[in-house]
């Protein structure tokens, strides 16, 4: 049984189709790249699978249960974590307190316990602090752990946000444009950390990215999209060659190169 | 049947006062982003200041309505200036704690100049108090009065949006300030102008108003409720849409106040703006996309 | 070692919170009573505004639901008023929920008409729904007591007082801090990113304008047993202003601006109450002058100086 399952999607925007019957499986442990040029509606899927959007048509199927209608945080709650283009850091928030954040779902204080500091919801909540220290340690920010989320470079806010996502063992992770904006070092640290959480947490993982040489590298399979439309689907190898991919990405064809291993 | 127009009618004309005071608020909002809690306000200045000048020149109302008007466009345009500009990129809470900030100090300076007490205004109106008749609905001149003026007005104001060329300039900088100004136009002037409309607009539906009540320093608040009631109503954006709110809400209150009870009347806008805003926030005509969660 | 300091610091404070009314004149016992009220109110209110960012003006009505609500139980059906104050309170979060379930769908300038033409609305209710308010004449409340023992002076009341305003300020400070209190704090900084963590945005917006509305209802109630007569006049749109202006002037979203603002804002009324109109005018003036210059509020400023630059 696949992870997710997303068939014949179709989202519409006023008359613009902005996805037309996408297929998509995920296997379980599995990194699917998805990949296309800007504006062929990759964060427009991810938008869809959290809840945000409603699709005219389809169905998605999280775990063999159909996630259509549902609202973003229960989505979230089921075990879908996501990160985004830009980062939607909790910026006047410590590093700390927006991993916290991140294990909400995991917290089952009652309000009375929380508003009296029970002892029950005291235990709960230095283990809640354990696990994001944990994470903070994982991802390499845990010297910052106290500074505000607006004060760390760019990069740093990324793996935050990328940390926040992961904190609470969701079964599929979805990431925007990881990548983007990092260094070439912080690439490499990003690729180890991605292939450690297929591995080690058995997480799936969607990513969208536009750098060709880490995508193609670490997913196991990709799928394309173009205008909406999913034009190929495979092996990196296999979805390298394609020729449609190659068209929609006239120009770039000099970045379809073999990544170096 | 005939009570029934009758009402109507009467309605149309409280309700055209109520569409001329919302479109100064929609049109504030739509150009800038900025709800002006003050609007209030500027209806209440322009109340006064009316009286005043009706008592200095001791003559033709009209041109202490006219004065009231202007002045009321000026203390407009000195807040714009003062208070609101320096808000422009602010984050909504600021902007709408400033207006309400000015609103307090209007009121405050209205209250000690002209004392807290009510006063009433003469109607404006130059066509006696005879009742007018026609098929047998009777209908005071000031209604009269005001249902053509207030027509004329709002008219006037379409087609100066429509057609003018500072109208469409207005309305290019309210749909996207950067590219206006990239295009050339005073993004800075053109809100000055908006503003001073919308004083002017509220200054008008201010005297208009007052004629047929009394002053008091504090009725911008109520008014302003009916006010947005009408915009919301309306849709919020466009401003035909506006219009059609207030005359709905209008006529709503005098039907309300004639078939079930006077006290009623002041709830009224209230329960209409709180059942518009849970059943229908888009108004009756806006597909405009109020955040929702 | 900061937190040893902190702990002694408080402690002492405490310690002469509860030492100092012999040493006040009855005015300034009036005033720090006052006081403490409007901290009970702007720190509830802060929940809402500060913590999850949503714009709330009918505030006021909450507080006269909380004083109307005690006064009427105590003097039409004799409970003591002691049990009145939570009561008063919980009649208060009633109201709040009811209007928070649908008011809370939306958001910036439309919140803030609503809540706004809601506080308008139950102010006119209070004034003219005779049979229940007594209307513009207000109501008498008697001085409190706790079984023979009579809250007759403001001396008195005013242990009462502090004792239920301590309690408020430590559960919310321990909202604050838990779970919840991220959760709002999350719903304010970015709702896209809090929702991709699971948290149910309308939950926690209506669960913070309960609260809020709760704290204002005991303020309410608590103020009914201080001043002894309440009036529909009171609570209306400059009410919810003040409320509103305490938050933002404070520091907004912080924990001690909502105390610092309260202070400020009563003392600066009591300042100006001398110059009639002249209190509006200048009250209307600071508020835009803090909008333009001083947006993060006294205590906003002196934290982001001081303390967050790490």
């Amino acid at each position: 049984m696949s992870v997710l399952s997303i068939k014949g999607v179709t989202m519409e925007f006023g008359g613009i189709k902005a996805l037309s019957k996408i297929d998509m499986d995920l296997e379980e442990c599995e990194i699917r790249g998805l990949i296309g040029p800007n504006g062929a509606g990759k964060t427009t899927v991810f938008n869809v699978i959290t809840g945000i959007y409603r699709p005219k048509e389809g169905d998605i199927r999280f775990n063999g249960d159909s996630i259509l209608g549902k609202k973003p945080h229960e989505i979230s709650g089921l075990g879908i974590g996501r990160t985004f283009q830009n980062p939607q850091l909790f910026q006047t928030l410590t590093v700390m307190d927006n991993v916290l954040i991140g294990l909400h779902t995991l917290g089952k204080s009652s309000f009375v316990s929380e508003a009296l500091k029970l002892p029950g919801e005291r235990k709960e909540e230095l283990e809640l602090r354990e696990k994001a220290s944990h994470i903070l340690e994982w991802i390499g920010l845990k010297e910052v752990a106290d500074r505000l989320g607006c004060n760390l470079p760019f990069g740093q806010q990324k793996f935050l946000e990328f940390g926040r996502a992961i904190v609470c063992k969701p079964t599929l992770l979805l990431l925007d444009e990881p990548a983007a904006g990092l260094n070439f070092e912080e690439k490499v640290n990003l690729d180890r950390l991605v292939k450690l959480l297929r591995d080690e947490m058995k997480i799936t993982i969607l990513l969208i990215e536009h750098d060709m040489r880490l995508v193609m590298g670490i997913s196991d399979r990709v799928t394309v999209l173009n205008y909406g439309e999913k034009i190929a689907e495979g092996l990196p190898s296999e979805v390298r060659k394609d020729r449609k991919v190659i068209e929609a990405y006239l120009g770039e064809e000099k970045k379809l190169r073999k990544p170096k291993t | 049947m005939k009570t029934i127009l009758q009402l109507i009618l009467n309605g149309i004309a409280s309700g055209s006062l109520y569409s001329l005071f919302a479109l100064g608020i929609v049109m504030i909002y739509k150009a800038t982003n900025v709800a002006n809690f003050a609007q209030g306000e500027m209806m209440t200045i322009a109340g006064y200041m009316t009286l005043l000048f009706l008592y200095l020149i001791q003559g033709l109302g009209i041109i202490a309505f006219l004065l009231g008007i202007l002045c009321t466009c000026a203390v407009g345009l000195i807040i714009e200036r003062i208070a609101y500009r320096p808000l422009i990129k602010a984050p909504i809470i600021s902007i709408v704690i400033a207006t309400l900030g000015v609103s307090i100090a209007l009121r405050g300076g209205i209250r000690m100049i002209w004392g807290p007490h009510i006063r009433p205004i003469p109607p404006i109106s130059l066509f006696g108090s005879t009742l007018i008749k026609f098929f047998g609905i009777i209908i005071t001149p000031h209604n009269l009065f005001v249902i053509l003026f207030t027509s004329a007005l709002m008219f006037s104001l379409l087609c100066f949006f429509r057609y003018s060329k500072i109208g469409k300039a207005m309305r290019a900088v309210a749909q996207d300030q950067e590219a206006s100004s990239l295009m050339g136009l005073s993004v800075k002037k053109y809100f000055t102008l908006t503003w001073t409309i919308s004083a002017g607009l509220g200054a008008v539906a201010g005297i208009l108003i007052a004629s047929l009540i009394y002053l008091e320093p504090d009725m911008g608040v109520v008014l302003l409720i009916k006010a947005f009631t009408a915009a919301i109503l309306g849709g919020f954006i466009s401003l035909p849409g506006t219009v059609v709110g207030g005359l709905i809400l209008g006529i709503i209150e005098t039907l309300v106040g004639y078939y079930i009870s006077t006290k009623l009347v002041s709830v009224t806008a209230f329960i209409v703006l709180i059942l518009v805003l849970f059943f229908k926030p888009e108004g009756i005509f806006g597909t405009h996309g109020i955040k929702k969660v | 070692m900061m937190n040893y300091y902190k702990t002694i610091l408080l402690l002492v404070g405490l310690a002469l919170l509860f030492v100092i009314p012999p040493f006040l004149k009855p005015y300034y016992m009036f005033m720090v009573n006052y006081i403490l009220i409007y901290i009970i109110l702007a720190v509830g209110l802060n929940l809402v505004m500060g913590y999850t960012g949503q714009i709330s003006l009918g505030n006021a009505a909450f507080f006269g639901i909380g004083a109307y609500g005690s006064a009427l139980l105590s003097i039409k059906l004799g409970i003591p008023f002691l049990i009145c104050i939570p009561l008063g309170g919980a009649i208060s979060a009633f109201f709040g929920f009811l209007v928070a379930v649908p008011a809370l769908r939306m958001s910036g300038l439309y919140l803030a008409m609503v809540t706004l033409g809601f506080g308008e609305l139950v102010q006119l209710i209070f004034f003219q729904w005779e049979g229940l308010t007594r209307g513009p004449d207000g109501i008498v409340i008697p001085k409190p007591k706790f079984g023979s023992f009579e809250f007759s002076n403001d001396y008195r009341v005013y242990y009462l007082i502090l004792i239920t305003a301590l309690f408020l300020l430590i559960i919310a400070r321990n909202i604050i801090r838990s779970r919840t209190g991220r959760a709002f704090l999350s719903i304010r900084e970015s709702e896209t990113a809090a929702q991709s963590l699971g948290v149910n945005l309308r939950y926690y917006k209506i669960v913070a304008f309960v609260m809020s509305a709760f704290f204002a209802g005991i303020a309410g109630a608590l103020y009914g047993a201080f001043v002894h007569y309440i009036s529909p006049d009171i609570f209306g749109v400059f009410e919810s202003i003040s409320h509103l202006s305490m938050v933002i002037i404070g520091g907004i979203g912080t924990n001690l601006g909502p105390i610092v603002g309260a202070i400020f804002v009563i003392i600066l009324l009591e300042v100006l109450k001398g110059l009639r109109g002249m209190q509006e005018i200048i009250y209307g003036i600071i508020l835009v002058v803090f909008m333009i210059f001083m947006s993060k509020g006294i205590w906003g400023m002196i934290k982001e100086r001081y303390i967050d630059s790490r």
